[in-house]
């Protein structure tokens, strides 16, 4: 069978190998799929052995844990707060507390002056309103936030401490005071409060326990916010009509005639230490049922996850969020809000754990950036709503810690939705709210669009 | 290693990295079993297909292992080829091209030239198309969640890929000058894998979608062994007539299932059978350097077992092909018309149905090649030209050329 015959003359082979390859070449280039049209509808009518399910929507309203607990950060003490909070709103009120060291009003007097009835003119507390609470519009707030008192009339009350003030005493009730210096109505974005010179000098003379600054009755309604002593960091541009270099807080501007020299001057003696009493404060809901609750400044977060056991097993999650209802009786600025991922065992039974300790144990889910509930009260939106989709999906892979938590917090500067345009949440005092379980219509829930594997089950 | 051999042996890592990379094939192979993709030779190609019953030490064919005896030098022969898929629908066309996955052979003289081994890889079937189809999906509107739930526009895309391919060990044996045989035992490996994705999208049908895509995979891992035996003899004068048969013989099957996002994922095992192939051809000179050949191959795939949502489909499948060959010669500057030149013809039914009816494809096909120097190998192509499927029938209709490239060297140091 075999043929083989005679040798004839042949091309050289390095020829037929270069040819060879070049044209192998070629077809690799432009045959092995990159001339091919894109994929279309040409070729689905042919069956296949796979099959997607349809995608499904079940509202999960049932919780496996829920709670609150309240939030401290251990880096800053209570008082450096740097805001001080007058008036009621609601069930919250609060006085302002300020403590002056006579020992630096000494130092504080022009060389020679003497403080007595013959030489002090006028005595003046100010008070700084901060910038989200005036009545007019300025620069870092467009418009006067809907959901802060809008420019209320307030009679302040102002009187000296029986004892030695104590800033550690406080959120709490109010000290006991021992004389009062005087009330006066006022309003706007800084009011002057006229102290009598004789009871001013009596006071300073005893040691100057501190003052009270207490909401008069007659005021309108509102919590308003003061600038503190030491607001003064930087980035701070919170306080209305005050030039490069004014002592905020709670001042005492003192003038008085300096004799030898034939001149009326004054000086500002500014407080060692302020705080603001909230010594009424709302309870937060009573549980879930009743609703839940974000609360800045004195931090009180709520916690809750939901009950997956009703879903079915061998599901890929292809959409979970979490939906609250907007409650209209939220008050404060714009926060954002932030769901983490937090062990409950960090949380149960406690009564406060520290944002440090949130930090070292959380993960983020998800947030919301710069949330404006008043606007969206205006706009009458009625959800808030996170994605959890990744949650969700690990919770049923196993591949979340058994015991983890969902835990509602305002923009802390962890967690990646702090920005410059939000406080901390230590700055302002806020209160998110959102409607509870119990609301028939409204509740939070879960919004879960899942689709079931093909193949499981076996 | 001759250059021919090196040329071959570089083809064919060319050739595999290529095939690495294509793209998509006819879209009937997106269903069932897959396309029939074995490439034997560039000149079996351009013949029509028939090639059972030939034997030619010079450009050994391994399309019957009974014609390797003969064989005077190792052979290394590396064949594939590239299709251009027009396809078209009612309402869609497509254009597609895929490099296929080569065939690599080497044969081994043994016995002076009375026997021979045999060793390689070849693909049987392979299965590479992508199909994408717009998806309507009902879900809450984000905007709205407890609203009524609307439309979300979006696609489903099916890929389906994957080759069947064996490797044959065998040996051939020349009984006297007018009767060999042959036999291989053929361990086939493979994959079949549906990867399906749903995208949602948007109401709209715009924008990043709200929600996950859903994708699953299932992968079907094949693990055979089958043998081959094959018979060559020339009966009068020089008609040459060839049959091999592969008989019956089982896969075992490991069936995968998986969902992107899921952990870990759903094994089962089965078994398909494979029915037996059988092939029978003849060959014979007709006129002067003119020589004529047929052959018919059958697959019975009615009788496959295993895989209900195959075998739902298949039917019993078969090719004829029938052709000429005007032979190589070395006469000096005889120019052109030393060259060889085939043309054959072939029809085949595939192994399954579509939209219930059969998918039957005829081939026109030319081919010819060069002899290297020193006949140290040979270098052939076949063009061909296919018809398959019919849109009334089948819903689809494809209109594919395929070029068919065939290397073999011959080492001379044995």
């Amino acid at each position: 069978m075999s043929q083989f015959p005679p040798r004839p003359p042949q091309p050289r082979p390095t020829a037929i190998v270069a040819g060879a390859l070049l044209a192998a070449c070629a077809l690799c280039a432009v045959l092995a799929g990159c001339t091919s049209d894109e994929a279309n509808l040409v070729g689905t009518g042919l069956p296949g052995e796979l099959q997607l399910n349809t995608p499904q929507t079940v509202f999960v309203e049932a919780l496996s844990a829920s709670g609150r607990v309240a939030v401290k950060d251990e880096a800053l003490s209570y008082d450096h707060n740097e805001l001080l909070y007058f008036g009621s709103q609601g069930a919250d009120a609060s006085s302002i507390l300020a403590h002056y060291n006579v020992q630096t009003l000494r130092d504080s007097l022009p060389v020679g002056a003497v403080l007595d009835e013959t030489t002090v003119t006028s005595v003046k507390l100010r008070l700084f309103r901060t910038e989200a609470y005036a009545a007019v519009p300025d620069s870092l707030l467009d418009v006067v936030h809907p959901l802060l008192p809008q420019n209320p009339t307030k009679v302040f009350e102002i009187h000296t401490l029986a004892a030695p003030l104590d800033v550690a005493l406080y959120p709490g009730p109010e000290p006991a005071t021992a004389d009062p210096l005087g009330s006066q109505e006022g309003a706007g974005a800084s009011v002057f409060l006229d102290l009598p010179v004789a009871q001013f000098l009596i006071w300073v003379a005893s040691g100057m326990n501190g003052l009270l600054i207490r909401e008069g009755s007659g005021s309108q309604p509102g919590l308003l916010g003061y600038a503190a002593v030491d607001m003064t960091t930087g980035g701070y541009q919170e306080i209305d009509l005050v030039g490069v270099g004014t002592t905020v807080g709670p001042v005492l501007t003192v003038a008085y005639r300096d004799e030898a020299a034939e001149l009326d001057t004054a000086f500002v003696f500014a407080p060692d230490v302020d705080v603001s009493t909230f010594h009424a404060l709302a309870p937060p809901p009573a549980d879930i049922a009743a609703g839940l609750e974000v609360q800045t400044h004195l931090r009180r977060y709520p916690y809750f996850f939901p009950d997956l056991a009703d879903l079915p097993d061998d599901i890929l999650i292809n959409r979970a969020v979490l939906r609250l209802a907007i409650d209209a009786a939220t008050f404060g600025p714009v926060e954002s809000l932030v769901l983490h991922e937090v062990p409950l065992s960090l949380l149960a039974g406690r009564d406060t754990v520290t944002v440090q300790e949130i930090e070292a144990a959380a993960t983020t889910a998800d947030g919301i950036l710069a949330v404006d509930i008043g606007q969206m009260i205006f706009d009458e939106e009625t959800w808030v709503g996170f994605d959890i989709t990744g949650t969700v999906q690990r919770s049923l892979n196993g591949a979340l810690a058994p015991d983890t938590v969902l835990l509602l917090t305002a923009g802390e500067e962890f967690g990646g939705y702090s920005v410059s345009g939000n406080y901390s949440p230590d700055f302002y005092f806020g209160r998110m709210l959102f409607l509870g379980a119990g609301h028939p219509t409204l509740a939070p829930h879960f919004e879960i669009t899942f689709t079931p594997f093909s193949g499981g089950g076996s | 290693m001759s250059a021919c051999a090196r040329v071959a042996a570089a083809a064919a890592l060319l050739l595999s990295l290529g095939a690495a990379v294509s793209s998509a094939q006819s879209p009937f192979a997106r269903t069932n079993i897959g396309q029939d993709i074995r490439a034997s030779d560039a000149r079996i190609e351009g013949r029509g297909g028939w090639g059972v019953a030939e034997s030619d030490t010079l450009s050994p064919s391994f399309h019957n292992l009974a014609g390797l005896p003969g064989l005077r030098h190792v052979a290394i022969s590396v064949c594939g080829f590239a299709a251009l898929t027009a396809s078209e629908t009612a309402t869609a066309d497509r254009n597609t091209s895929r490099l296929t996955t080569p065939s690599v052979r080497v044969g081994l003289p043994l016995l002076d030239g009375r026997a021979a081994v045999t060793a390689g890889f070849r693909a049987l079937r392979g299965t590479q198309y992508t199909s994408v189809t717009p998806l309507e999906t009902l879900l809450p509107d984000p905007d709205d969640p407890l609203g009524d739930p609307v439309i979300f526009h979006g696609t489903e895309t099916l890929v389906r890929e994957g080759t069947q391919f064996e490797v044959p060990l065998g040996g051939a044996y020349r009984v006297n000058d007018r009767l060999s045989v042959g036999a291989s035992l053929n361990l086939v490996r493979g994959v079949v894998r549906e990867r399906l994705r749903d995208d949602v999208g948007t109401p709209d049908g715009t924008g990043d979608s709200p929600y996950v895509a859903v994708s699953e995979v299932l992968t079907d891992d094949i693990n055979g062994l089958s043998t081959t035996w094959s018979v060559l003899a020339r009966p009068w004068r020089n008609l040459s007539v060839g049959a091999t048969v592969t008989p019956g013989h089982g896969w075992d099957m490991t069936r995968t299932r998986d969902m992107l996002g899921l952990p870990g994922t759903r094994t089962q095992a089965y078994e398909v059978r494979l029915p037996a192939t059988w092939a029978v051809g003849a060959q014979m000179p007709v006129r002067g350097r003119w020589r004529a050949g047929g052959e018919f191959e059958s697959q019975p795939f009615g009788g496959f077992a295993g895989n209900d949502a195959w075998a739902a489909d298949m039917v019993d499948a078969w090719r004829w092909s029938v052709g000429v060959e005007r032979v190589e010669q070395w006469r000096r500057r005889g120019g052109w018309r030393n060259l060889p030149l085939r043309l054959g013809l072939s029809r085949q039914r595939w192994p399954y149905q579509v939209g219930g009816a059969d998918v039957l494809e005829t081939r026109i096909a030319a081919g010819t090649g060069l002899t290297f120097r020193e006949q140290s190998g040979h270098l052939d192509v076949a063009l061909s030209y296919g018809w398959t499927g019919d849109r009334q029938d089948n819903g689809l209709a494809d209109r594919t050329w395929r070029l068919t490239v065939s290397l073999a060297g011959l080492e001379r140091w044995w």
